[in-house]
């Protein structure tokens, strides 16, 4: 059993007055739980800890500031959380996860600090340094380079606080030897506007790590609406170590029955060539996997929205797998007061696989009332430790005591095959500052 | 018993024709097909006949106005209206002036140009015009087009609201809002910020936000409910997909806690069954078979550089031979620290 208290209080506030604005948000939880390795090592009872992290979250986003007698050239945003108190072994703990300025002036732009690069290969790296963008007419023309930030500065990427890692970090003999020196990134990304609201885009992205070139990808990508009703995408990345496709998707919306949206979607991957080209696994290869789906939401009443998904999966050595879903949301007053969701899913991974339902409702019960209810239940092909079904279940109620002040307490029940009994409870407020 | 259930079932789709009180007013019938204008008839009637001009955003009328033609007003307006609401939700309301846009030339003083619902299907389709309606004037096409979105909306309003018409978060947006990201950056930044990406997607932070969100009922988490005893089907059903926000790192840290990591050294127990990796052919040597269709597993606990274990086996002149598949290419070269463990001593 294992009880969870957050009570959070965020703020936030804008400024309004052009041309500079500014966006800050913050956040705090307080949080008191007992955590225990479970199931723990083998053989070993769980010791059950106490852990109370204050934990802070702070963002702030601006714009419209001049330079050099140019007006509204400047943005950018920080963003960095910590946390005071016992927890995993740390008292404390911090990190900074954006913190960049952007100049922009017509067609050129430079955006300089930590930030983000979706590269072709599907990742999302951040990075500390510089991205220089250019537009020409329809060519769009963006290159980055710059460290990849480490968790906590120089931690292994990835190698976040779980919360029971304890001394499987500690130990450098479980761990490649890595400093934040070899971590480097760069890349360049061209996009080109295309009429009926097209584009192509064609990107490098190269990624090293302590051991070596993490990842060399050259991808492409494009889109097309032929028609207003009809929507196509594709994408694909090289692996350029291995001259080999890693990843390929595509895609087909159609709107012709505004009522009735259907998007069918291929997807292709090669797990192998996901991994850094420095793990030494990566030279295994391994097979690649095809999934076709297909999604659709029927709005079948004015209240009433159906949402199917289906997706069959193909794998190399012959196997198959499959998911379905099949969901209502339903609300029966157009202003959202009452709002009711189903779902009932099918997963199917050879052997295994579970079936899942799920009913969860929100109800405005007065402008200042809002109670939601979520429960879920899960029904396991092959039984997780000798149990096969989990059942959860997520009650809140939310006060919205003025504008700027809400307040909200919340509590989740799970029995699962992990714990005979599970609890959490949870506060939050939320204060937000003018507008 | 299944009486129970048809009477649910039909309890639940007598609710779901309820119609919305916000769009029951008859305005096709008042504006379009009522006798009017001639002797003994009521006048004919224009939007302004009920709904104040001259403000930024005209009134919603009053019973009064029923009254004036109607002998039982109130009830009628009871009834057609009930509690006047506003004429847009919290959020949703726009720097819009309604008296020069009804003075443009396409326009010509008709408030139907834009709200073609209040004569369309009654209770049916918006009064309110969707933003294709605005974007049909070249003005806001270009304004579209260079991510100018204040001139119309409330800039704390945008993070607020989602785009409907032309850039729809439904149906495969899941899947492909990393491809929009990437192909419009700015687009998306007009709503949210890095830091809105990183609240699902740096898994550094310390609170999931299915746990700091527990009553966001639509978001559909990946990890929600109970992920611990999912993780392993959900990773096998679409392998790779793990990959996009996690490293392996993660899972060997949390394996290795848990006892199933087979990292050297660790005290842990071998989660494989016996004979998994002994006895080339035998039945229950089926280690190959799971690795070909995701080696992305095998890493989440193997993958220790040199250290790793597949390796002893698996190279040139050793039992497993060489780990490459067919076809396989690589540019780098063999002093690389990774090829390095089998083609040219430890890095």
């Amino acid at each position: 059993m294992r009880w969870l208290l957050i009570v959070s209080v965020f703020g936030s506030s804008a400024s309004a007055a052009e041309p500079v604005w500014a966006d800050a948000r913050v956040a705090t939880f307080a949080q008191y739980f007992q955590q225990a390795l479970l199931p723990g090592q083998p053989g070993v009872v769980g010791q059950l800890e106490s852990a109370f992290p204050v934990t802070l979250n702070a963002s702030l986003r601006f714009g419209g500031v001049d330079l050099f007698g140019a007006p509204d050239v400047v943005s950018g945003e920080v963003a960095a959380w910590g946390s005071l108190g016992p927890r995993d072994g740390r008292n404390v703990d911090a990190d900074v996860t954006s913190a960049w300025a952007m100049y922009r002036n017509g067609a050129l732009r430079v955006k300089l600090g930590r930030q983000v690069a979706l590269p072709g290969a599907s990742r999302y790296v951040r990075f500390d340094g510089a991205s220089l963008g250019i537009r020409a007419g329809p060519i769009d023309v963006e290159a980055y380079g710059g460290f990849v930030a480490l968790p906590r500065w120089n931690q292994p990427r990835g190698a976040t606080v779980l919360g029971f890692v304890g001394d499987g970090l500690d130990n450098p003999l479980l761990l490649e030897a890595q400093n934040r020196a070899g971590h480097f990134t760069l890349g360049a990304r061209v996009t080109a506007t295309l009429p009926l609201e097209g584009r192509l885009a064609a990107g490098f992205h190269e990624q090293h790590d302590q051991v070596g070139v993490a990842f060399r990808v050259l991808s492409v990508d494009g889109a097309l609406r032929p028609v207003p009703w009809l929507g196509l995408g594709a994408r694909a990345s090289i692996d350029l170590t291995s001259l080999a496709p890693a990843e390929a998707r595509a895609w087909i919306d159609v709107t012709r029955l505004t009522n009735v949206p259907v998007s069918v979607d291929y997807v292709y991957q090669r797990p192998a060539l996901l991994l850094p080209r420095s793990s030494v696994l990566a030279a295994f290869g391994g097979d690649p996997w095809h999934e076709l789906g297909a999604e659709t939401s029927v709005r079948a009443l004015e209240s009433l929205t159906v949402t199917g998904r289906g997706a069959v999966q193909f794998f190399d050595d012959a196997r198959y797998g499959g998911r379905g879903q099949l969901g209502f949301r339903w609300r029966p007053v157009l202003d959202g007061r009452v709002t009711v969701l189903g779902q009932f899913a099918r997963v199917l991974v050879p052997p295994s696989g579970y079936v899942q339902g799920r009913l969860g409702a929100r109800w405005l019960v007065t402008p200042a009332w809002t109670a939601t209810l979520d429960g879920a239940v899960y029904v396991y092909d092959v039984p997780v430790r000798g149990v096969p079904v989990s059942l959860t279940a997520i009650g809140s109620v939310e006060w919205l005591a003025r504008p700027w002040l809400r307040a909200m307490l919340s509590a989740t029940a799970m029995r699962t095959p992990w714990a005979a009994f599970e609890l959490q409870g949870l506060a939050r407020i939320v204060v937000e500052f003018g507008s | 018993m299944k009486r129970a259930w048809i009477a649910l079932v039909a309890t639940l789709v007598l609710a779901a024709c309820a119609r919305s009180l916000l769009t029951r007013f008859p305005h096709r019938q008042h504006l379009a097909t009522l006798d009017c204008g001639t002797e003994g008839k009521p006048p004919c009637l224009s939007c302004p006949s009920c709904h104040q001009a001259g403000q930024a955003t005209p009134s919603t009328p009053t019973a009064q106005k029923c009254s004036g033609c109607h002998g039982d007003g109130t009830q009628i307006f009871a009834r057609a209206v009930g509690t006047p609401r506003p004429v847009a939700p919290t959020g949703k309301q726009i720097l819009f002036p309604h008296a020069p846009h009804l003075s443009l030339s396409q326009v010509k003083g008709q408030c139907v140009m834009c709200h073609a619902g209040a004569v369309g299907l009654e209770g049916g389709a918006p009064l309110l015009p969707p933003m294709a309606t605005c974007l049909g004037c070249h003005e806001h096409e270009q304004q579209f087009a260079q991510n100018v979105c204040t001139n119309c909306h409330r800039k704390p309003d945008l993070v607020k609201l989602e785009p409907v018409s032309f850039l729809p978060h439904d149906t495969g947006w899941g899947k492909r809002h990393g491809f929009a990201a990437r192909m419009s950056a700015e687009r998306c930044a007009l709503c949210h910020t890095q830091t809105s990406c990183d609240s699902c997607h740096d898994t550094t932070r310390p609170l999931g936000p299915q746990v700091a969100n527990p009553n966001a009922l639509e978001r559909e988490y990946v990890h929600r409910f109970d992920f611990l005893s999912r993780h392993p089907m959900e990773a096998a059903s679409q392998p790779g997909l793990c990959l996009t926000c996690h490293v392996k790192t993660e899972c060997d840290a949390c394996h290795l806690t848990r006892g199933v990591s087979a990292t050297p050294g660790a005290n842990g127990a071998s989660p494989h069954p016996l004979g998994w990796a002994s006895g080339l052919g035998a039945a229950t040597n089926l280690h190959a078979l799971a690795a070909r269709r995701d080696i992305g597993a095998c890493a989440s606990c193997h993958d220790q550089g040199p250290a790793t274990n597949c390796v002893r086996c698996h190279k040139v002149g050793a039992l497993g031979g060489s780990p490459h598949p067919v076809g396989w290419r690589s540019f780098e070269p063999v002093q690389s620290p990774a090829c390095a463990v089998c083609h040219g001593g430890t890095p």
